[in-house]
């Protein structure tokens, strides 16, 4: 039995470090959003120490992709962290004045990897296929699978900011949410209805108050269209708090970005007329405290 | 196994932070944080352009405890044409998209005549076309134009007005009408006058953006929730389906 465990570490190892040849995304620069909320924890060890696991993270995927350089806030993996701490701590939670419509547990245990109520386990991969920003899929053996691409990573992708990558796994990971409660983890191709988006990108928007769910009851549904989320809508709603209910440290260029990305989506993905305004259409979103 | 490979990945990384804490080989200064009163866009070193540079690249990272210099910063260039028009230029030399929306967003909440005409040209250029799936050129012109028509809503100029309206008939870009209804509402203090303006203009499968309910920033829930369920009640057409469950596993 000894023996098979060395040679299956040493495969593992081999495995481990075999070159790959498709890691075409840009490692090389991070988008201002990114620069902006790494100078807020200015590349905390002891975070990504806790982030890599708990969103499965592996070596054998992200080796050459800065999991070994960490701090190097212009690789992928330093940006899927920085995604992740904007995740963890981004909001402020109120209760007593809220504003958010859900809290950084529902988004948290969406996004992470854990076997949870919001989903089955699942592992975060990178993908250089650039005609899609992330996607998950099903897996016969072992966790599913979360993988997001370049469009999220790269500094000239429009969606290369902290906001949108959170935004993304909560999409993916929401995914893993209609696949436990045995619904189609899927979208509508479009364009159909108020969607304008071709391709397997449209959903509907079930509109429910904002003070409806209590936090950490995101994942409750019971079958009908008023305890409902779709994949576009949760990150819809976690982009939308963050442009507007995000904590006071968070960096402008942070809220600017995802207030932008939020609108974008609202008017083009739902299928059922727009999701809500997200901000009021002032130039500058000024933080207010709730 | 799974546990064995996250112990080896955990003494490596840890390793690898030891040796690279905070590589900033490539940034410089962009990963300190100036807390101090922010650079200022008509006064100090260098050329207007490098002074608009400094300014965006402040006012990105800038904070809630920010915002007071933030805006007397913009209130003492309104009048200064060529910060106006550096400022403007920068727009398009951002080193990315979030700094060109940053620097467009500062463009705009300075409301000085010098911005009108660049923000004008900004909220109309020529789109990418639409590609199959995801086409995020598309999108990133589609969002910094919204940018440039909340700016020219938010001047409150009777030319800017008239620009804004003729974008909310008849931009090409869906998102960017939507935008601009919403900023001529806004700005006009959601009056029904304004509302009857835009009835004349907007195009029939865009009249919804006129009741669409909007979270503003520190706004509660039970707020939000009032302008929703009029929104709903209003446009009963937009309740979803049934989600509909699969029958079978695989």
């Amino acid at each position: 039995v000894k023996k098979l465990s060395l040679i299956a570490a040493s495969l593992a190892a081999l495995a481990v470090a075999a070159p790959r040849v498709l890691a075409v995304c840009n490692q090389g620069s991070a988008s201002t959003a990114d620069l902006d909320l790494w100078k807020v924890h200015g590349c905390w060890s002891a975070y990504y120490l806790w982030e890599y696991k708990a969103y499965d993270v592996r070596s054998g995927d992200w080796g050459d992709r800065g999991f070994y350089d960490a701090c190097n806030v212009n690789t992928e993996f330093a940006k899927h962290w920085n995604a992740a701490y904007l995740l963890s701590y981004g909001l402020p939670n109120n209760t007593t004045n809220r504003t958010q419509w859900h809290g950084t547990i529902d988004y948290q245990s969406t996004a992470i990897a854990a076997d949870n109520q919001y989903h089955d386990d699942t592992y975060q991969m990178a993908t250089d296929d650039r005609s899609i920003f992330g996607r998950w899929s099903w897996q016969p053996f072992g966790p599913n699978k979360v993988e997001t691409s370049c469009l999220l990573y790269d500094s000239t992708s429009a969606n290369a900011n902290p906001a949108s990558r959170g935004g993304d796994f909560i999409h993916e990971g929401w995914h893993g949410w209609q696949w436990m409660n045995w619904y189609w983890p899927d979208h509508t191709s479009g364009p159909v209805g108020n969607c304008t988006m071709s391709g397997n990108a449209c959903d509907y928007f079930y509109w429910h108050p904002m003070s409806q769910y209590a936090y950490g009851q995101m994942y409750y549904e019971n079958g009908t269209a008023t305890w409902f989320h779709s994949p576009n809508q949760v990150q819809v709603e976690y982009l939308c708090d963050i442009a507007t209910s995000a904590a006071s440290w968070v960096p402008l260029s942070v809220r600017t970005a995802a207030a932008a990305d939020a609108n974008q989506r609202a008017v083009q993905r739902f299928i059922n007329g727009p999701g809500l305004k997200c901000s009021a259409p002032r130039p500058i979103i000024y933080y207010v405290a709730p | 196994m799974r546990r064995l490979r996250w112990f080896l990945a955990t003494l490596l990384l840890a390793g690898a932070c030891a040796s690279a804490e905070r590589d900033t080989s490539n940034d410089g200064d962009r990963l300190a944080r100036d807390t101090g009163d922010g650079p200022s866009l008509v006064s100090g070193a260098g050329a207007p352009e490098d002074r608009a540079r400094a300014f965006v690249r402040w006012a990105s990272g800038s904070v809630a405890t920010d915002a007071a210099t933030l805006q007397s910063r913009l209130a003492e260039a309104r009048n200064d044409r060529d910060a106006v028009v550096a400022l403007a230029a920068h727009v398009r030399k951002a080193d990315d998209h979030s700094e060109a929306l940053v620097a467009l967003s500062l463009l705009g909440e300075m409301r000085s005549p010098h911005a009108e005409e660049p923000l004008r040209a900004l909220a109309n250029m020529p789109l990418p076309a639409m590609e199959p799936g995801e086409h995020p050129i598309r999108e990133e012109y589609e969002m910094l134009e919204s940018k440039a028509v909340d700016g020219l809503a938010y001047m409150g100029s009777a030319t800017a007005d008239v620009e804004v309206m003729r974008i909310a008939g008849g931009h090409p870009a869906r998102a960017v009408r939507a935008e601009a209804i919403d900023a001529y509402l806004y700005n006009h203090g959601d009056s029904d006058a304004a509302r009857a303006e835009l009835e004349r203009v907007v195009q029939p499968q865009d009249r919804i953006f006129l009741d669409r309910p909007r979270h503003l920033a520190g706004e509660n829930a039970a707020a939000f929730d009032q302008k929703m369920a009029a929104f709903l009640a209003k446009h009963p057409e937009t309740a979803a389906p049934m989600p509909a469950k699969r029958e079978v596993q695989p």
